[in-house]
């Protein structure tokens, strides 16, 4: 055997060695949890009188679920009881005004940045992605206190005399709205910036040395260029803001409550783990429903417009 | 003129943003600063009272020792699955690799809810619950793909005669590897690290269902104090982690000079 073929079976060895600490994240951190998920929603849960880990019997899954059994009786219970109906339609009522803010704020954040001088820009980028770097629970506490009756936006809306009496803002569907905007916008707008700086400029200086006005050229060139890369960003949007945890939990009130604050709930306050594990699979659903919604709209609307 | 008053809006606009974005964290670690108990921003007296109280309640400081060993093994992961995917898939080609590709940055889209139900529930069989591991191994899923793509870029962009060079010298592909390629693509190795420990440092939601009181991060502390009785204790835990995020970032931007990194990249 030369050196040269060793060598190669040791690369072709390699190729696939170099991928195991992947695989192996991916099929039993990732995948293999998921699907395990799945199979805890279709036990049958133990009503509600279970006395944290172990269990009232002391068995493994004592408390939390029924072992050997299979049912798909939690997502019926889901989709019959009136109280996780309107928490699913809460949900998505949600996630679709996060979704319209964030992509109003962004867009044009997105435009200002692209349009920036470099010193600026440098500055303007530090800033969006700066609320990502911190602790969300740094920016829901400041927002707390912000929000507040006495607090900062209140008494200068009082001050502006815009407003007679302070409003009540914080733990109000307006309150989660701007923290989960604030926890989704950073990402957005740094997709759409990286999409804006990616176009050919060349072509918008030629539309405008035709005779287009700035305007026309941004609404003829530059928007429709970008649109594939915003739509990237929409759908990191919508599927973040269906998993809205913090801002309901801490922001919101008791009827602002999402699908994702339901899981622990169920899970840890009613001890029912099989209803848990049914509502994070749902969410999944949804999820996955909304991209392919997506995809089949905007995929017939490139086959509409290249026909 | 309709031109300038367009321009002023949208100048307008980029400040509101901008109050928008960092006005809630400035307001915290004020908060942090003032004597009142109660949700008065401070005026002018300022103190380090609620900072003194951190540092000598256990309960807070073994909050902090447990997220420092959380994401020092959320690094220790990041880097292992990061650094060897970046590789694969600068060096060879996979049948499925594009798929492949996609599917080790899904971890990162994944609404950390998810995440931290589907391994609570495997946790609970594998009697991994509550273990720091398991916290670590689920902040890793969010830090991997962020390690690969750092990498990924450093790696395209590096000149791959140097590793032949090595090679026709007689170096072995692992020596070739720590004497040349490591080397290089170092900075982007410690970018990949800091992003993995400011994702574990301040992560939450999986850090509330996956620990248990022993095991008790700083964010999972902050979180029903947040809910049931705000003190600027919290304020003070919050400059805490903004602080230790700072310290990092600036560690980071001395050991590797990032302008040059970026310049690097553009090259």
């Amino acid at each position: 055997m030369t050196i040269s073929t060793l060598s190669d079976r040791l690369s072709r060895y390699n190729k696939f060695f170099l991928l195991s600490p992947l695989l192996f994240f991916l099929i039993f951190f990732f995948a293999g949890p998921l699907l395990w998920l799945f199979r805890v929603s279709l036990y049958q849960s133990r009503g509600s009188s279970g006395f944290g880990i172990g269990g009232a019997d002391g068995k493994e899954g004592g408390g939390f679920y029924v072992e050997g059994t299979w049912t798909l009786e939690n997502y019926f219970k889901f989709f019959q009881d009136e109280y996780f109906r309107d928490i699913m339609f809460f949900t998505v009522e949600l996630a679709f005004i996060v979704t319209v803010v964030t992509m109003l704020v962004s867009y044009p954040m997105a435009y200002y940045i692209y349009k920036a001088g470099a010193k600026l820009k440098t500055f303007l980028l530090i800033i969006v992605i700066l609320p990502k770097l911190s602790n969300m629970l740094v920016l829901v506490y400041g927002l707390q206190i912000l929000l507040a009756n006495n607090g900062w936006i209140n008494k200068a809306l009082v001050g502006l005399n815009i407003i007679d009496e302070p409003v009540k803002l914080v733990y109000t569907l307006f309150s989660v709205v701007v923290s989960k905007v604030l926890l989704i916008a950073p990402y957005t707008i740094l997709v759409i910036t990286a999409a804006l700086h990616g176009l050919d400029r060349t072509l918008r200086d030629a539309a405008m040395g035709l005779g287009a006005s700035g305007t026309r050229a941004f609404l003829t060139i530059t928007f429709p260029l970008s649109l594939p890369g915003s739509y990237v960003a929409l759908l990191i949007t919508i599927v973040w803001a269906l998993g809205a945890f913090v801002s309901p939990l801490l922001l919101g009130n008791p009827d602002l409550q999402t699908l994702a604050t339901e899981v622990p709930k169920q899970t840890f306050e009613n001890v029912n783990w099989a209803m848990g594990s049914a509502i994070a699979f749902i969410i999944l659903g949804l999820m996955f429903l909304v991209v392919l919604v997506f995809n089949l709209i905007i995929g017939s609307a490139i086959k509409w417009r290249t026909a | 003129m309709k031109r300038s008053v367009g321009k002023i809006t949208f100048h307008l606009f980029g400040l509101l943003l901008i109050t928008y974005f960092t006005l809630p964290m400035v307001v915290a670690v004020l908060m942090s600063f003032g004597p009142s108990r109660f949700l008065r921003l401070p005026t002018n007296k300022w103190t380090l009272k609620w900072y003194v109280e951190f540092f000598s309640t256990t309960k807070w400081m073994d909050g902090l020792w447990n997220s420092l060993i959380v994401s020092s093994l959320t690094i220790v992961f990041a880097l292992i699955v990061g650094m060897a995917t970046a590789l694969a898939f600068t060096k060879y080609k996979y049948k499925w690799g594009a798929g492949l590709y996609t599917l080790s940055l899904t971890p990162v889209f994944t609404p950390a809810v998810i995440i931290a139900m589907s391994l609570l529930t495997v946790a609970y069989r594998t009697g991994m619950h509550g273990h720091y591991t398991i916290i670590a191994v689920a902040h890793s899923l969010w830090a991997f793909p962020l390690v690969i793509m750092v990498l990924k870029v450093s790696l395209d962009g590096l000149d791959k005669s140097l590793e032949e060079a090595a090679r026709g010298m007689g170096a072995t592909p692992i020596q070739a590897f720590f004497t040349v390629t490591l080397p290089l693509i170092m900075p982007s190795v410690l970018v990949g690290a800091l992003f993995a420990f400011i994702i574990s440092i301040n992560e939450f939601i999986m850090a509330l269902f996956l620990g248990t009181v022993d095991t008790e991060t700083l964010p999972r502390i902050i979180y029903p104090v947040l809910r049931y009785r705000l003190t600027p204790l919290v304020a003070a835990a919050s400059g805490v982690l903004m602080l230790l995020t700072v310290i990092v970032l600036l560690v980071a931007a001395r050991l590797v000079n990032l302008g040059k990194l970026v310049q690097y990249q553009r090259s």
